[in-house]
């Protein structure tokens, strides 16, 4: 859902983009560059005026006026001053990164805590979910602009716009100033471009001075995808493309991430695409009698492309190695009952010594609820040849007993196999057939419920009719409630998990419960009936425990843990060669109940009831109690658990922490005793990829997330709102906007901040060097940390005597000519400090420095490996070890909120003795003492 | 009205390939007056044509239309009062555009465009009337892109753009040059009618002599930047080969032009 919508909205906020360009790439047929800056801009006006306390719909529309003068600024250039249009887009872009910079006054605002638009939108939420929500509102608004778009083109001024583009001497003839025209168009479309920047920014939840990179080549694929599919015939064609390519190519992105294309190709496969449609359309404009053809390649085109990411996986799996067992698992959706059911079979088969990616190979797929998709899933896993398919929900477990003869089949999380077709009874079935079942336990709710309400209660019942396990389990309690004439039954059926809010409040003035039975649709939806039945104060009796925190007030059945422990002791038989296993019933039966919810309800909760709970929610905490059904033991029973180790991009310092956050999690094999599962996932320094990347984790409910720097903590941050989640590699949290202090952090987060010491440094730096008088110090101005350290450089400086000559710059091409000015001005002492940009030519200023016999200190221990004198700074591994212990705590149940954001800098002094030797510096010996390696 | 007077121009001054493209050009067009222009090639027929539209302006001298100096107004200020046919079919549309859209640029020609839409349904019926005149069966179809018409049709579209508005003046640049000779002979009367009907002040440029003495009131012959012989109407209608070629004769002493010229001359046009 997140990941889908996530996508959608994405794609919606890009048409503003998507049309800026096509208006100059496409109407102007100029590929103007400036839209990376403006876009950059947009984004940066729109957050800083918030942050001054404007309106947000107003700041994103100023922020959309500072876009349109620069697009102004570049339009001028180009008419005036004759100057290219590529160049001078260039050249706008170029001068935008310092203005930027200037406008945001550092690299990075967050909005988290700020009212934004999107803030705004969340709060009037009527309990949908929030992409969805946002996608709701999005969709019509945008929807309509591109309907005033299209309409735009279509007048006086449009058809002038238009023709400008297309025969600019004919429009000069027929009185049109081309220049102003051009000047008018290029401004729109930053405009529009700068506005989706503005949105963006406040969609993600910061701005940041990345923003823009590459979105031109990203606008144009969206461009591209829309004219494949529409030709540009007509204008309402044309713009509906536009809005359509935008959706679409998100979509592909997002598709794309979720097949499992790695992320760092991502940006090849889409300018590897773009090339080629281009390439094609021009090949079609000198040929236009083709005309069906016209439309077929482009699709032919698109349809390969996706087809590539499809195969990509499969080329991949041929080359890696072979396996003992492959299971397949086929889910219907990736609702909780299934995935809890998968998660606990793969957990419990990994105790059986299975082991996925070692001596097994398992498989997972989900059909997305899509009948046909699943069908395809099942040919495409065929051709894997599995030893064994598992099937999760009754649409899996028939269309595979359907498609699949010859290979063993074990059910599981199915209501009633018999009703399938799957054989008589529980050991009257084809022999390959087994697996485990179990439908609603409706008498001994409808006991629970007679215990608790009195008198004639009416239970509410909201099912999807579509879903053989839930019309099932629908007849196990009609068939119970006609035996029990103090129970009256109020239906309303559903057919996909949007109508259950309507169906909710519909029901909520009839009944006096809710009595939910499973349902995969249904359950989706959950939080809206939680919601509706709060509002009207209706209890809620629910099949699910996994919805007991979730505003359940009873929660009776079975759990889906059991279903998959048992699937995979069957599984296991199966491989063994065991054939025509009977049927399983679930073994275990749960109860929880919420005493929170029972108080607001005002409703008492007799002794004989809470005394059989397995689960009581009780002031927001959950309470485990042993069960007496149980068979087995309790730490069986929690599923495996699944941790996202978040990295915004690649370089010695977050790869160092990784290591040591890895290392930590599997020491004394921590990971598999306690069954987690370490997932990492990379950013590449893509903003949008990473915000794509987030969406995917709290997607999959990944039950603990950990972050390694700074902007991963805010892209994560912005996101996630219950899972655990713990950060490190930061400098300072606050600052970057995601906690109020180190005492004051949201429940689910903390972590440690590692700031550069700085001070320590110079007033090492002083003992070294008494008679020194000069620190050269390059830093890049678009990294917040960099000016964090800067500052800190300054006030240092000054108390122990220095002079500070600083040098900043944009990139790392400017690096080395900023070096060598500080040589040229005689500075005495090199220094440079957590700069993300410097740290890659670290190395070479080392070497210059040994050249000139400067001193070069840094604040990062591994340096001393590139050569550098001397190094005073955290231990990066430390630093993740630490992190990855306070993860542990989480694992082993402690609650973020009750562990403290703390400073940890694990201080490492080293010294490059033969440099020293070398330059004829005699290090005192205390200082020697202090130093870790020499 | 127009009148130019003393006009010069030269392109790339002050560089070797400096070159005198109109020299001391002087030339009074009365209103309805139509003239057609001769030369041979290079003799900035082209260049003058391009003078009075503004998208070039003069080194020296002065232009003026109905009693006011235009000299320094550039191309789109001028659009309302000049309009004008490209030699080039494809120089005068907007080929992703429809035929509808197209004219009903040609009919804010030098008007102000506002966010509106002007192309209306009465718009579109007068339009409709219009493209009649062509007599191409184009009037049911002015939603085609106009790409997809052909250089003949799109140069008859050209012309009834040009002329949709009355503009105070009209140029036409060889503008049946590059069609068959059918086609041409067609957009050729309809140049005649549309001419007649609105008393059109035209300036044309032709390479048929037969054209230039046909049509028009005056015939003005240029050489080499230079205006060097005026044919009004009464001598036009006379006018025969022989006495072309004694006008030649005489324009040898005149204007001191070598045999060669003149030969080149009569090569040209007879
Ligand atoms: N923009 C320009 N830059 C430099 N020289 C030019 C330019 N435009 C025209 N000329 C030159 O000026 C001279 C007059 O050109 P013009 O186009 O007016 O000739 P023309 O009489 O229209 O010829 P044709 O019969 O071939 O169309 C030619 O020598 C031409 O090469
Ligand atoms: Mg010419």
């Amino acid at each position: 859902m997140d990941l889908l919508f996530g996508a959608m909205n994405l794609g919606l906020i890009c048409t503003f983009l998507v049309v800026g360009i096509c208006l100059t790439y496409r109407i102007y047929d100029f590929a103007d560059i400036t839209v990376e800056g403006s876009f950059t801009l947009g984004g940066a006006v729109t957050a800083v005026l918030i942050l001054d306390g404007i309106h947000p719909v107003l700041a994103t529309f100023f922020g959309a006026l500072a876009g349109a003068v620069s697009g102004m600024l570049t339009g001028l250039i180009h008419t005036q001053f004759k100057i290219n249009g590529l160049l001078a887009g260039i050249i706008v872009m170029t001068g935008l990164y310092s203005i930027n910079l200037h406008v945001m006054a550092k690299s990075n605002i967050p909005l988290m805590s700020l009212t934004t638009v999107v803030s705004i939108l969340n709060d009037m939420n009527p309990g949908i979910h929030s992409e969805v929500w946002m996608f709701m509102i999005f969709l019509p608004l945008i929807a309509l602009f591109m309907f005033f778009f299209a309409l735009f083109l279509k007048t006086d001024i449009g058809l002038t716009i238009r023709a400008t583009g297309n025969n600019q001497v004919m429009v000069a003839a027929n009185g049109v100033n081309v220049n102003a025209m051009k000047v008018l168009g290029i401004s729109v479309s930053n405009g529009l471009v700068a506005f989706s920047g503005g949105l963006l920014a406040q969609y993600q939840g910061f701005a940041d001075i990345g923003m823009g990179v590459g979105v031109f080549v990203f606008g144009l694929a969206s461009v591209i995808i829309g004219e494949a599919i529409f030709r540009r015939s007509q204008i309402w064609k044309m713009v509906l493309g536009l809005f359509m390519g935008s959706l679409i190519f998100r979509l592909m992105v997002a598709l794309a991430l979720y097949i499992g294309l790695n992320p760092i190709d991502l940006k090849l496969v889409t300018a590897a695409f773009v090339l080629a449609t281009i390439i094609f359309s021009q090949k079609m404009r000198t040929r236009p009698k083709l005309t069906s053809k016209k439309i077929l390649i482009p699709a032919v085109i698109i349809f390969l492309g996706i087809l590539g990411i499809f195969v990509a996986p499969f080329i991949k799996s041929y080359f890696v190695q072979k396996h003992n067992y492959t299971i397949a698992v086929v889910l219907f959706n990736e609702s909780d009952i299934l995935v809890i059911t998968k998660d606990s079979m793969i957990k419990r088969l990994n105790e059986l010594g299975y082991h996925d990616k070692e001596n097994t190979k398992v498989i997972v797929k989900t059909a997305n609820s899509d009948m046909g998709m699943l069908n395809t899933i099942i040919d495409e896993l065929k051709v894997s040849k599995p030893d064994v398919f598992v099937t999760i929900s009754s649409q899996a477990t028939q269309a595979v007993y359907n498609k699949v003869k010859d290979i063993p089949v074990v059910f599981a999380t199915v209501a009633n196999p018999f009703i399938l077709g799957i054989g008589k009874s529980d050991t009257e079935h084809p022999s390959h057939v087994t697996g485990v079942y179990g439908s609603f336990p409706a008498d001994g709710m409808l006991d629970i419920v007679e215990k608790i309400l009195e008198g004639t209660v009416r239970i509410g019942e909201i099912w999807n009719p579509g879903l053989a396990n839930t019309v099932f389990s629908i007849n196990v309690l009609k068939n119970e409630l006609n035996k029990r004439p103090n129970f009256m039954f109020e239906g309303v059926t559903v057919s996909s998990s949007n109508e259950v809010l309507q169906a909710a409040t519909l029901l909520a003035s009839k009944i006096d419960a809710f009595v939910l039975v499973p349902d995969v649709i249904v359950f989706e939806a959950f939080s809206s009936i939680a919601s509706t039945a709060k509002k009207r104060k209706i209890p809620i009796f629910s099949s699910d425990i996994e919805k007991l925190k979730e505003g359940s007030f009873i929660v009776y059945g079975y759990t889906y843990k059991q279903s998959g422990i048992q699937a995979a002791e069957l599984v296991h038989r199966v491989l063994n060669g065991e054939r025509g296993i009977p049927f399983e019933r679930y073994k275990k039966l749960i109860l929880g109940i919420n005493l929170d919810v029972a108080k607001e309800l005002g409703i008492n909760i007799p002794e004989s009831v809470l005394k059989k709970a397995n689960q009581i929610v009780e002031n927001g905490a959950l309470k485990e109690y042993d069960m007496e059904q149980s068979s087995l033991p309790l730490t069986q029973m929690t599923k495996m658990r699944r941790v996202a180790l978040f990295m915004f991009t690649n370089n010695s310092i977050l790869d160092t922490t990784a290591k040591g956050i890895m290392d930590e999690l599997q020491r004394d094999s921590f990971d598999k005793r306690t069954g987690i599962e370490i997932t990492e996932l990379n950013a590449q320094g893509d903003n949008t990829l990473a915000n794509t990347l987030v969406k995917k984790i709290i997607d999959s409910q990944y039950d603990f997330i950990i972050t390694v720097s700074t902007l991963a903590l805010q892209a994560v941050a912005h996101n996630n709102r219950s899972i655990p989640h713990v950060f490190c590699t930061v400098t300072d949290p606050v600052e970057a906007g995601v906690v109020k202090s180190f005492q004051d952090h949201p429940h689910y987060l903390t972590g440690i901040a590692t700031p550069q010491p700085v001070e320590s440094t110079i007033k090492i730096m002083r003992s070294i060097f008494p008679s020194a008088k000069r620190i050269g110090i390059v830093w890049d101005t678009s990294q917040v940390n960099s000016e964090y350290c800067t500052k800190k450089a300054r006030k240092a400086s000054i108390s122990y005597g220095f002079e500070l000559i600083e040098k900043t710059v944009s990139n790392v091409n400017e690096v080395d000519t900023a070096v060598k000015s500080l040589i040229s001005e005689k500075i005495d002492i090199m220094f440079t400090s957590g700069d993300i940009t410097v740290i890659s030519v670290i190395p070479s200023i080392a070497k210059l420095m040994e050249k000139y016999k400067i001193p070069y200190i840094t604040n990062n221990p591994a340096d001393i490996g590139a050569g550098v004198f001397g190094a005073l700074g955290a231990d990066y591994y430390e630093v993740g070890t630490r992190a990855a212990g306070m993860l542990k705590e989480l694992i082993n149940g402690k609650k973020a909120v009750d562990l403290n954001i703390e400073n940890y800098v694990p201080e490492r002094l080293h010294i490059n003795i033969e440099l020293a030797k070398k330059f004829g510096i005699v290090i005192p010996k205390s200082i020697l003492d202090q130093a870790s390696t020499k | 009205m127009i009148h130019i007077e003393n006009v010069s121009k030269y392109f790339d001054k002050g560089t070797s390939n400096e070159l005198l493209a109109l020299d001391n050009i002087n030339l009074e067009i009365a209103d309805g007056e139509f003239v057609t222009i001769i030369g041979t090639n290079g003799s900035g027929k082209t260049t003058l044509l391009n003078m009075i539209a503004g998208t070039i302006y003069p080194d020296e001298g002065r232009i003026v239309l109905n009693n006011t100096d235009i000299t320094k107004y550039p191309d789109y200020k001028r659009a309302s009062y000049v309009s004008r046919v490209f030699q080039n079919p494809f120089s005068g549309t907007a080929p992703d555009m429809t035929i509808a859209e197209n004219l009903m640029i040609a009919y804010k020609r030098g008007k102000i465009k506002l966010p509106i839409i002007g192309l209306n349904r009465q718009v579109y019926s007068f339009f409709q009337k219009e493209i009649i005149k062509l007599e191409m069966q184009l009037e049911n179809r002015l939603d085609t892109m106009i790409g997809r018409l052909s250089g003949g049709q799109r140069q008859a579209i050209t012309l009834l753009m040009s002329v949709l508005i009355k503009p105070d003046i009209l140029l036409l640049d060889e503008h049946t040059a590059a069609l068959d000779p059918k086609t041409g002979g067609q957009v050729l009367k309809l140049t005649k009618e549309f001419i007649e009907r609105d008393k059109l002040t035209t300036i044309m440029i032709t390479h048929s002599m037969q054209q230039a003495l046909e049509l028009g009131t005056k015939t003005i012959m240029m050489y080499k930047g230079r205006i060097i012989d005026v044919l009004h109407e009464h001598e036009k209608q006379t006018l025969t080969t022989d006495d072309l070629l004694d006008k030649f004769a005489d324009l040898r002493k005149k204007e001191k032009l070598t045999d060669e010229i003149l030969d080149e001359l009569r090569k040209e046009y007879l």
